[in-house]
Order: structure tokens, then C-alpha cells, then sequence
């Protein structure tokens, strides 16, 4: 079970670059990526974090993984 | 192709347009399109030059899917293995600001090479996080309650800021973390816990939950000056407390309580109305 995160999101870098200048693309990213960023990244960032603290409470000898397997799909 | 270096009118009016579309996305409580979510898997997959496999898995939450990947491969369920695999999780629709402006550029720029991102896009669009292997894929549901304030932080004072389908919660007020006790049951918090909380802003909430008037009481704060503000009609206290900082404790004719910061130097509640005033001394001669 290898995790292909990294190689999925490769192909995002620079795509974009190839038709545009500089300053366009400033434009752009500034009144889109920029202002959708301030309006959801704060609620990624603490879902991110309070997750992260949680894996540390979780009960190391309790888990019921029944529900979860259930999962498949 | 020649380069571009102005966008149209066009093109220019459709930029809030998907700003708004993506902020909404990002927002999104929507369960998992589970079907779409498949089909945009398989494209995402194929961007990358890689085979997608035909297992996959729903879960509720992030949590729940970190689990999953611990079991599924067989490893001991300790801290750090859910984190790993957190840290394997995409985060699809909270990727929003990124993929807003890739989805502006593929259908109004007409920028080709942003087609190897459909499969992100719409997976963005169809469900939570999501986690690719090289055996399964484990979607998950979006998260079902999101609380904001104004200013887009996390908010809720009556229940979780966050919740997933299965219960797993986040809590926050002013867009700070703080636990279920905070925001549910502030009554019952106890000055020694207040005073053992090492995050000043999650102490402040505390506090402010728990009561200014009453911390001071019960952390046995030092009154330093009282007086009746005939002026005024209310009820002053001034008080240092065991935290440091200073606190004017007013009682209004109405009843109401407020507990007012103030610097720290401030000797009696006469300077603390100066000081409260922005420094300015007036004379009072009537109310309203």
C-alpha cells in the first residue's frame, strides 16, 4: 500500500506558464487563489492541526475498525 | 500561440464569478458524490502517468481515513502512523484557492496544459479529502457543519465549529481551538484549570467564558479600589489579577456585568475611566 500523493500532484506545477506573462498571471492569482486562500485556508489549517494533535489522544489498544471497514466501496 | 498579456473584458468579469464558485466549494458541506468521485480519480491517475486501482473506500472523516490506512496495513495504530498517514491524505476541496485559479485559466484562459488537473478539480468538487495508493483509493465525505465568523476564522459558541458525518468535531471560537468543556459547558471549568492553560489566547476564551466577574472572585484577585460612579449609576471595582494585567469591574444599573482590560499601572477606578476614555480627562455633567 504506497501512497502516490506526491507523484498525483506533480503534474500541477507550471502547467499554467506556458501562454502567459508575469503579471497576468500576478493578476490573476491575486483576485482568485489569493481571496478563495483567505476565505477557506483558515478552516483547512485548524481541521489540519486539530487532527494532528488528536492522532496523540487517540487510545493506542482500543480500536474498533469495524465501522471503517465497512467502508468499502 | 502567441503570449497573452491582457485579459479580455470577458475574461476579467469572470474572475469574481469563480472566486465565488471556489469559495463556495471550499465551503461546501455536501455528502460524497461517490460515482463522480471514482470517475475524477481515474483522471487524476492518468495525469500522472499512473494506473488507478479499482478498490476503493468512503469514510466519514480524516480521521477515520488515517485509521483505515493503519489497518489496511497492519500497522500498530500509535501517533505517529496517523500521522503519516494524514500527511498521505490530499486535501481536495480546502485546496480550493490553488485549484481556483487553475480551473479560471483551463475554461477562460484556454490554457490546455491545466487539463491535467480535471481530475483534481473535480474531485475538489465531488468530495472531502481524499487519500490515492497504488492498491485503493479512500474517498472521503465532506465535513457536515462549518461555523465561521465574518472574517472566515472558525466560530461557534453554541457547538463544534467543524463536525464530520461520524462525530469527529473541531472547536474553536475567534478562530482559535479550544475543547468541547469551552464552548459547551464553560460553567464548569475551574480557576486552577484556567490557570494551568499555557495558550494565552485559549486562556482568555476560557476566562471569558467562564466569567470575568467570577474568576476574579474565585481566584481570590486583589481589590485595589472601589467606588460608586454616582455619574454613571454603576458599581466599580478595580482588581489585579493573580495573572497579571488589571480589570475594571462594572455593574450596571441593569444589572449587567462587564470586566474591562485595562494597562497595567492604573491605580484607581478614576484612572482606569481616564485611561478607558483614550487618555482624555472630561468633566461629566449629565447622562442620557
Amino acid at each position: 500500500m504506497k501512497s502516490l500523493r506526491n507523484k498525483i500532484f506533480a503534474c500541477r506545477y507550471d502547467v499554467h506558464r506556458v501562454n502567459l506573462d508575469d503579471e497576468t498571471i500576478h493578476h490573476i492569482e491575486l483576485n482568485t487563489t489569493h481571496k478563495v486562500w483567505d476565505a477557506c485556508d483558515p478552516t483547512h489549517e485548524e481541521v489540519f492541526f486539530n487532527i494532528l494533535d488528536d492522532c496523540w489522544k487517540e487510545p493506542l489498544d482500543n480500536h474498533n475498525y469495524q465501522d471503517i471497514i465497512t467502508a468499502s466501496v | 500561440m502567441s503570449k497573452i498579456d491582457k485579459l479580455t473584458p470577458e475574461q476579467e468579469a469572470l474572475i469574481p464569478v469563480y472566486r465565488d464558485k471556489w469559495i463556495a466549494i471550499g465551503k461546501s458541506c455536501e455528502p460524497c458524490d461517490l460515482e463522480q468521485s471514482k470517475h475524477f480519480a481515474r483522471l487524476a491517475y492518468a495525469a500522472a502517468g499512473l494506473e488507478c486501482p479499482e478498490k476503493f473506500y468512503l469514510v466519514d472523516s480524516p480521521m477515520a481515513a488515517a485509521k483505515l490506512e493503519v489497518n489496511l496495513r497492519g500497522e500498530n495504530p500509535n501517533a505517529t502512523n496517523l500521522q503519516t498517514a494524514i500527511n498521505n491524505q490530499v486535501f481536495g476541496y480546502h485546496e480550493a484557492g490553488w485549484l481556483s485559479y487553475y480551473e479560471f485559466m483551463l475554461e477562460v484562459v484556454g490554457i490546455k496544459e491545466c487539463e491535467k488537473l480535471e481530475g483534481l478539480i473535480g474531485l475538489a468538487k465531488n468530495c472531502g479529502w481524499w487519500s490515492p495508493y497504488d492498491d485503493c483509493v479512500i474517498f472521503q465525505h465532506r465535513h457536515s457543519e462549518l461555523h465561521t465568523d465574518d472574517n472566515f476564522r472558525l466560530h461557534n459558541e453554541s457547538g463544534p465549529a467543524v463536525r464530520y458525518r461520524d462525530g469527529y468535531s473541531v472547536w474553536a471560537i475567534d478562530g482559535i481551538r479550544v475543547n468541547e468543556k469551552i464552548v459547551m459547558r464553560p460553567e464548569t471549568l475551574t480557576v486552577q484549570e484556567i490557570n494551568a492553560e499555557s495558550n494565552q489566547d485559549v486562556r482568555s476564551i476560557m476566562i471569558n467564558r467562564f466569567g470575568w466577574a467570577r474568576y476574579l472572585q474565585e481566584s481570590k484577585a486583589e481589590c485595589i479600589d472601589y467606588r460608586d460612579n454616582e455619574v454613571e449609576g454603576t458599581k466599580e471595582a478595580l482588581y489585579k489579577s493573580p495573572l497579571g494585567g488589571m480589570r475594571l469591574v462594572v455593574t450596571c444599573p441593569t444589572g449587567r456585568i462587564f470586566a474591562l482590560g485595562l494597562e497595567d499601572g492604573v491605580k484607581t477606578c478614576a484612572e482606569a475611566q481616564v485611561w478607558l476614555g483614550g487618555g482624555r480627562k472630561f468633566n461629566v455633567i449629565g447622562r442620557t
